[in-house]
């Protein structure tokens, strides 16, 4: 009787602690939709897995794991250490595989895009699932009155990449798909760079009052080998919210790649961007989103590049979205209309629905 | 010259505090007095559930001595804040540590029950008993970070633990009538009031915790008012009243919105304000 009761007092403590000392664990599944005037097409991105939690009292470890649907590949998207607290002059420090602190939207996961897909100019720039390598970032806080933060970050692959591993596949496959444009659905298969890179960043958040806010950053990014090319940009974000389920938020972001010169080593965005390998190409996006109430979003999103493919281009999308049940589970869809060089529009309506399981949740209040 | 000016300044130095909700800001000021200087997050009028993160609260956290977190996952958002400060000397206090505790779950929860918390109902600060707890963990902290005010500390406890004391003795007799009184409420923030109170929580607005009423809850809903001669829903001020709104159309109902922390509603500046404002819009509801 009381080894029974030794034995189950040891297992109610050891499953106790494992409790305790699990990390948060999600796990975010889509179903993505797509109709123009010839053909509707149903594809999900796969499976999104989130590990989360404390190492220690000092640093937190993230791992995003993302499962594509197509072929059941696993990619590694991040899998980094944060140390926040405990390091001297205010200075923090991320290391592993993540996505650097370059730009607004590099550092935002696609399910949280109120406006379902990222711009074209972004992915073609950044890569398809924006910038993320082995690599290590030091920041600090400046001692200002305001918060205002520099990040250096070390990084072994450039932008442009897929982002993942040499196994991986295009978690954006479906959304690229869903563009329909054959070229630009083409994709490397090779990883780019492994040259070193290094990205800097300088960001200010001025809070106006008690229910607004601005926050600005200046980013430059260069290669360790001089002869790639230097990547320079500004983002700004605005949000005005007065209470708790109702605000306004405007972001925008505009970065110019240059002096880039002929090399051997192909790159998703030099193909895309720059065909002559010289010279500058601008892009930039903008969107707005009202949150309206608890459950409905809506806003646009506009994006350019002075050069894609060998021509101007530029888009226009219109989006709303649903969230019935709190942060779990959203609904969105977007009109959307591309222009490219002399081409004729093209038109398209993309649906998403998007869910989770676990604290990672594809929407914010 | 300088010496005497840094020492100066040092003696003068106050401890600063900053809080996840104004009713730990509230009850630090009361117990820390001259000698503290405190700061909330959230403001009064805000779900405490739900805060956005700003990168300017890190900055107040940076600055700090200690943070006063309300605990019982109820700020989880705090934690953030606190790892974004960078402050290596912070140090960080759950105010729900020596708090008895209802509403702990016996069973495995899962996200099909709404928004429970695993370990009990945190709206803990709203049994003015808790707020002679809250005042205690406080003074203890802040005798830790200020040795030469400890004194100081635990007297404005024992005071404001007395003003407690004496209020909850005019409450009981004042607002005997409250004692049973049928209502139903929007969220699940009440249970620890409605306890020492003597209120009878018959249902909430919402269906789960955190889920919005669904029209098959709104006709459960109706009856039950129907059925029982209910006659106040109470809400907080930051929720949609639309649901609640058109249970008063169907049924006469009334609504209340009561204060769920220091600074949700004008009448409400102090945490003692806080409870007597909660009970005096309850007990004219009866009138």
């Amino acid at each position: 009787m009381r080894r029974t009761f030794v034995l189950l007092t040891v297992i109610r403590s050891l499953s106790f602690s494992q409790t305790t000392v699990n990390p948060d664990i999600s796990f975010l599944g889509d179903l993505l939709a797509k109709g123009d005037k010839e053909s509707l097409a149903l594809s999900t991105s796969g499976l999104e897995i989130a590990a989360q939690g404390y190492v220690n009292p000092f640093a937190r470890a993230d791992l995003f794991l993302h499962i594509h649907d197509s072929e059941g590949a696993v990619d590694v998207e991040e899998a980094f250490l944060t140390v926040e607290r405990g390091l001297p002059l205010n200075l923090g420090l991320r290391a592993g595989k993540f996505r650097p602190d370059f730009g607004k939207i590099n550092r935002e996961h696609a399910h949280t895009y109120h406006y379902i897909l990222a711009s074209l100019p972004v992915q073609a720039l950044l890569g398809e699932e924006m910038w993320s390598s082995p690599g290590a970032e030091l920041s600090t806080l400046a001692p200002l009155p305001w918060y205002s933060k520099l990040s250096l970050s070390a990084m072994q692959n450039g932008m442009g990449g897929h982002g993942h591993d040499e196994h991986s596949h295009d978690k954006n496959e479906g959304n690229r798909e869903l563009y329909d444009d054959e070229k630009r659905s083409e994709k490397k298969e090779e990883d780019n760079g492994n040259t070193g890179v290094v990205a800097f960043r300088f960001s200010n958040f001025f809070e106006l009052n008690d229910i607004s806010h601005i926050e600005t950053g200046l980013n430059h990014y260069r290669a360790i080998n001089e002869s790639e090319g230097t990547v320079s940009g500004v983002d700004m974000k605005f949000k005005w919210r007065p209470d708790k389920y109702r605000s306004f938020t405007v972001q925008g972001e505009v970065m110019q790649n240059s002096g880039k010169e002929e090399h051997e080593e192909e790159k998703y965005h030099e193909d895309h961007l720059s065909e002559e390998h010289e010279g500058t190409t601008t892009i930039a996006y903008g969107w707005l989103n009202m949150q309206i109430n608890k459950v409905w979003n809506a806003g646009f999103i506009v994006d350019y590049a002075s050069e894609l493919d060998e021509a101007p281009y530029n888009s226009f999308g219109l989006f709303v979205g649903f969230s019935p049940v709190e942060e779990s589970s959203v609904l969105r869809v977007r009109l959307h209309q591309e222009y490219h060089g002399d081409e004729d529009p093209v038109f398209s309506v993309v649906g998403q629905l998007i869910w989770s399981l676990g604290p990672h949740k594809p929407h914010r209040f | 010259m300088l010496i005497v000016a840094l020492v100066l300044n040092s003696l003068s130095a106050k401890v600063s505090v900053v809080t996840s909700t104004t009713d730990l800001a509230d009850i630090a000021s009361t117990i820390g007095g001259e000698r503290v200087k405190v700061v909330s997050i959230a403001r009064g009028t805000q779900d405490p559930h739900y805060v956005e993160v700003l990168p300017s609260y890190m900055i107040k956290v940076k600055r700090a001595d200690i943070y006063l977190k309300v605990g019982m996952e109820l700020d989880r958002w705090a934690q953030q804040i606190i790892d974004g400060s960078r402050n290596r000397k912070l140090i960080i206090v759950d105010c729900s540590a020596n708090i008895p505790r209802l509403e702990i779950p016996t069973r495995k929860i899962d996200a099909s029950m709404g928004d429970i918390h695993r370990f009990g109902n945190p709206h803990y600060w709203l049994d003015p008993e808790n707020g002679k707890i809250i005042g205690s963990t406080i003074a203890e902290v802040l005798s830790e970070a200020d040795p030469a005010g400890a004194n100081i500390f635990w007297e404005n406890h024992r005071k404001f633990s007395k003003t407690i004391d004496s209020n909850l003795q005019s409450w009981r007799e004042k607002y005997a009538s409250l004692r049973g009184m049928k209502l139903i409420f929007y969220h699940n923030t009440w249970p620890y009031f409605a306890n020492r109170f003597g209120l009878d929580i018959v249902q909430f607005v919402e269906p789960k915790p955190g889920i919005m009423p669904t029209p098959s809850h709104i006709e459960t809903l109706i009856s039950l008012i129907r059925e029982h001669q209910i006659n106040v829903i109470a809400m907080e001020p930051y929720f949609s009243d639309k649901a609640p709104k058109f249970l008063v159309e169907k049924t006469g109902i009334e609504i209340i919105e009561m204060a769920q922390s220091v600074g949700a509603r004008s009448l409400a500046n102090s945490y003692i304000e806080m409870i007597h404002y909660n009970l005096e819009i309850l007990k004219k509801t009866l009138e």
